[in-house]
C-alpha cells in the first residue's frame, strides 16, 4: 500500500513537470465561415489563430503565397497580424472561387502546410483542405421567354462606383497641359497682343516702309527696337550684359556686333555710301532676331 | 588739294604719336599710384582737355601723390600752396618779407613767381581756404590770368589741380558753385580694394617714400605744347547730328530729368534739380569726351565716350533742392544712371 502511495505520489509529480514546459504552440484554431450557399465569384475569408511561445516564430514562407492557386481558386489577400497578444499570431486568407458549376457541387480548398521556426529548429502544423459546397448561378424555376427559349435576364446594375478622383486627375492633367500649352505658345511668339514677342516684327513691317536711302531711319529703327527689348538704351559696349539678360540672342551675337559698328559708322562718323549689301544686312539681322523672338532659334 | 591732304596726314601722324605718348604717361602713372586706374584715365583726360580737376577722398588714399606724380610727368614750373584758415588771397599773388639789410622787400606768390611757365598750380586741401581765395582761383581758372601790381599776368597752361578730404568737415568752406563749376571733373578716390594692391601698398618699400617714388616718373609731356595738342585733338574728332541731339537730351535731362523718364523712389522729380549742367559745364563735358575718343584711336565721338565720363564731369555741376541736400550722396548716383540708362542715341 505504501509503495502504491510513492507510486502515486511520483506520477503526479512526473505530470507536474511536464506541465511546466508546454507545447510549442499552444492554440492552433482554424475560423471557417459556413462551407454552402457560394457562387462564383464570391470571396471565402479563412483565419487561423496561433498561439506559440515566445520563443517560436511563424516562417512568412510557408503561407500559401498570393495569387492564382488553381484554375478557379484564388487567393486574393494574405495578412498576418501578430502583435495584438505577445506569442499570438492572427493569418488571414481571402479566398475567391471562380468556378460555374451547372448543379450544386463540393470543392476544396487546398490544404497546406505552416512552418514554425524554434531556435534554428523547424516545426510543421497542417492546416486541412477546407470543402464547401458551390451552387450554381441560375434560377431554379423552370421558365421561359416569349420567344420560347430559356428565361434569362441580367442581373440589377450595380450601383456606379465614383469616379470623382478619376475625374479630379484628368481635370488637373487637363489644366496642366493647357497652363504648358501657353507658355509654349508665349516662348513661340504666337501671342499676337503680347508686346514683347512683336518688337522686331513690328520693326521689320516698319523696315518694309522705308529703302536703303533711308539708312539712317532704318538704323534708328532696328535701335529702338533693341533699346525695347532691353528696357532700356542699348549701347554697343554694353552688349555683354544685354547677352546675359537675353541668352537667345547671343546666337547672333556676331551680326548684332556688326550691326552696331554699323551704325556708328553711318550715325555718328558719317559714312554716307552705304550699298544694298548694308541695307539686305540691316534685313537679315531684324529677321533673325524675329526668329529669335518666336522661338525659332 | 594735295597740300590740304598732306596736312591733315601730317596732322593725323602728329595725334598718333601724342597717343603713344598719352598712353605711356598714363601707364608710368598707374605703376607709380597702383590700384586708381580709372582716376588716372579720368586726370589724363583733363591734362589732354585743359581742364582743372579736383580730386576728392578720404585722407591717405593717394590724392596727393596722384597730382604730384601728374605734375612730375608734364614737367614745367609748378607751385604748390596748402589751403589753411587764415590763407588770404594776397597769400597767392606776393608775400613780404625782411631781407638781409632789414630792408622790407615784396617777392612774387605762388601765382605769380613762375610767370608765363607756371604749368601746375596744386591747391592742397582747398576746402580748408576762405572764400575770398576761392574767388581770386576763380579767376585764375577760368581766364588763366591775374592781376596784381597795377598790370595783368598771363598764365596760358596753367591747371589747376586741387584735393579735399572727405572725411574732415570741421574749419572747412564748402566750394561755391561757380568755383566747382570752373573744375572740369570732381575725381573720387577711394582706397584701393584689391588685396594684391594693398598688399604691395603695405610692404613694397617703393611705396614708402613719396618724394622718391615721384621723382622717378619721366618728364615725357611737353606741358608748353599741350594748348596746341588740345586744340588740335578738339578739331580732329568729328561729331554727328545724331550725337548733337544725344549730348543735348543729356544736358536737358540734367535739368528735369523727369521729362525724361527718369524717377528716383521717394523724390518728387520735378523738385529734385535746383540747377542744372551750366554751358560751360557741357562744353568741358564734350571736350573730356573727345580726348577719351582720341584716346581709344577714334576720329569719331561716340555715345560711349559720352557716357564713359558723364558722371565724373556731372556729379559736382548738378545742384540739388535743399530739401534733397542731405540725400545728395545717394541721390546723385542713382540720378546720374537713371539719366545714362533713360537716353537712347539714337
Amino acid at each position: 500500500m505504501k509503495r502504491w502511495i510513492l507510486l502515486c505520489l511520483f506520477s503526479q509529480f512526473v505530470s507536474g513537470c511536464s506541465a511546466l514546459l508546454p507545447s510549442p504552440i499552444t492554440r492552433f484554431e482554424q475560423q471557417t465561415p459556413r462551407p454552402f450557399g457560394y457562387v462564383i465569384g464570391d470571396e471565402i475569408q479563412h483565419r487561423i489563430v496561433i498561439e506559440t511561445r515566445q520563443d517560436v516564430k511563424l516562417i512568412l514562407d510557408s503561407l500559401p503565397k498570393q495569387g492564382e492557386l488553381n484554375r478557379w481558386l484564388n487567393l486574393n489577400r494574405v495578412s498576418v497580424v501578430s502583435d495584438a497578444n505577445p506569442g499570438e499570431t492572427v493569418v488571414e486568407l481571402l479566398y475567391q472561387v471562380f468556378y460555374a458549376p451547372n448543379e450544386v457541387k463540393m470543392l476544396s480548398v487546398p490544404a497546406f502546410t505552416l512552418r514554425f521556426d524554434q531556435a534554428g529548429k523547424t516545426l510543421e502544423k497542417s492546416v486541412p483542405p477546407w470543402h464547401f459546397t458551390l451552387s450554381p448561378l441560375k434560377e431554379l424555376a423552370v421558365r421561359k421567354d416569349e420567344s420560347g427559349l430559356d428565361y434569362m435576364r441580367p442581373d440589377a446594375l450595380p450601383t456606379p462606383l465614383s469616379t470623382r478622383q478619376q475625374w479630379l486627375a484628368v481635370y488637373v492633367g487637363l489644366s496642366l497641359a493647357l497652363c504648358i500649352s501657353l507658355y509654349l505658345a508665349y516662348l513661340h511668339g504666337l501671342f499676337p497682343v503680347w508686346p514683347k514677342q512683336r518688337i522686331f516684327k513690328r520693326a521689320l513691317r516698319e523696315l518694309s516702309d522705308h529703302s536703303q536711302q533711308d539708312m539712317g531711319r532704318g538704323l534708328a529703327v532696328v535701335h529702338h527696337a533693341f533699346n525695347v527689348l532691353n528696357d532700356q538704351p542699348l549701347f554697343k559696349h554694353r552688349l555683354q550684359t544685354f547677352y546675359q539678360a537675353h541668352a537667345e540672342y547671343r546666337v547672333a551675337a556676331e551680326q548684332i556686333e556688326r550691326f552696331f559698328e554699323f551704325s556708328d559708322k553711318v550715325l555718328f562718323a558719317g559714312k554716307q555710301d552705304v550699298d544694298a549689301d548694308d541695307w539686305h544686312n540691316l534685313l537679315e539681322l531684324c529677321r533673325v532676331c524675329r526668329e529669335i523672338e518666336c522661338g525659332r532659334r | 588739294m594735295r597740300r590740304s591732304f598732306f596736312l591733315h596726314m601730317n596732322i593725323e601722324h602728329h595725334l598718333n604719336d601724342w597717343r603713344d605718348k598719352a598712353l605711356q604717361f598714363e601707364q608710368h602713372i598707374n605703376c607709380t599710384v597702383i590700384g586708381q586706374n580709372q582716376a588716372v584715365r579720368e586726370l589724363l583726360l583733363t591734362v589732354f582737355a585743359r581742364g582743372h580737376v579736383l580730386l576728392e577722398g578720404q585722407v591717405g588714399v593717394g590724392k596727393t601723390t596722384l597730382l604730384r606724380a601728374m605734375a612730375q610727368g608734364l614737367g614745367g614750373h609748378y607751385q604748390r600752396i596748402e589751403g589753411t584758415i587764415d590763407l588770404m588771397p594776397s597769400d597767392l599773388i606776393y608775400y613780404t618779407y625782411l631781407n638781409n639789410e632789414g630792408r622790407p622787400c615784396v617777392d612774387p606768390g605762388p601765382l605769380l613767381k613762375q610767370g608765363e611757365q607756371l604749368s601746375i598750380f596744386f591747391f592742397n586741401e582747398i576746402n580748408r581756404a576762405r572764400p575770398q581765395v576761392h574767388s581770386l582761383l576763380l579767376r585764375v581758372m577760368a581766364e588763366r590770368s591775374v592781376s596784381a601790381f597795377n598790370r595783368e599776368y598771363q598764365m596760358p597752361h596753367v591747371q589747376v589741380f586741387a584735393d579735399r578730404n572727405r572725411v574732415e568737415r570741421e574749419e572747412t568752406f564748402e566750394l561755391p558753385a561757380a568755383a566747382r563749376d570752373r573744375f572740369m571733373m570732381e575725381i573720387s578716390i577711394d582706397t584701393p580694394t584689391e588685396d594684391a594692391v594693398l598688399d604691395t601698398l603695405m610692404f613694397d618699400p617703393r611705396f614708402h617714400d613719396v618724394d622718391t617714388l615721384v621723382s622717378g616718373i619721366d618728364n615725357s609731356i611737353a606741358y608748353y605744347q599741350l594748348n596746341q595738342l588740345a586744340m588740335q585733338i578738339q578739331q580732329s574728332i568729328q561729331t554727328s547730328p545724331t550725337l548733337h541731339r544725344y549730348a543735348l537730351a543729356l544736358w536737358k535731362a540734367s535739368s528735369n530729368p523727369g521729362q525724361f523718364g527718369v524717377q528716383l523712389s521717394d523724390v518728387d522729380m520735378s523738385q529734385l534739380v535746383q540747377a542744372g549742367s551750366s554751358p560751360r559745364g557741357m562744353s568741358y563735358f564734350i571736350r573730356a569726351a573727345k580726348v577719351r575718343a582720341w584716346l581709344e584711336g577714334r576720329e569719331m565721338l561716340l555715345p560711349e565716350d559720352m557716357q564713359s565720363i558723364f558722371k565724373v564731369t556731372m556729379a559736382h555741376r548738378i545742384f540739388l533742392n535743399p530739401i534733397y541736400g542731405y540725400r545728395r550722396e545717394e541721390l546723385m548716383p542713382d540720378l546720374l544712371n537713371g539719366i545714362l540708362q533713360g537716353i537712347a542715341a539714337p
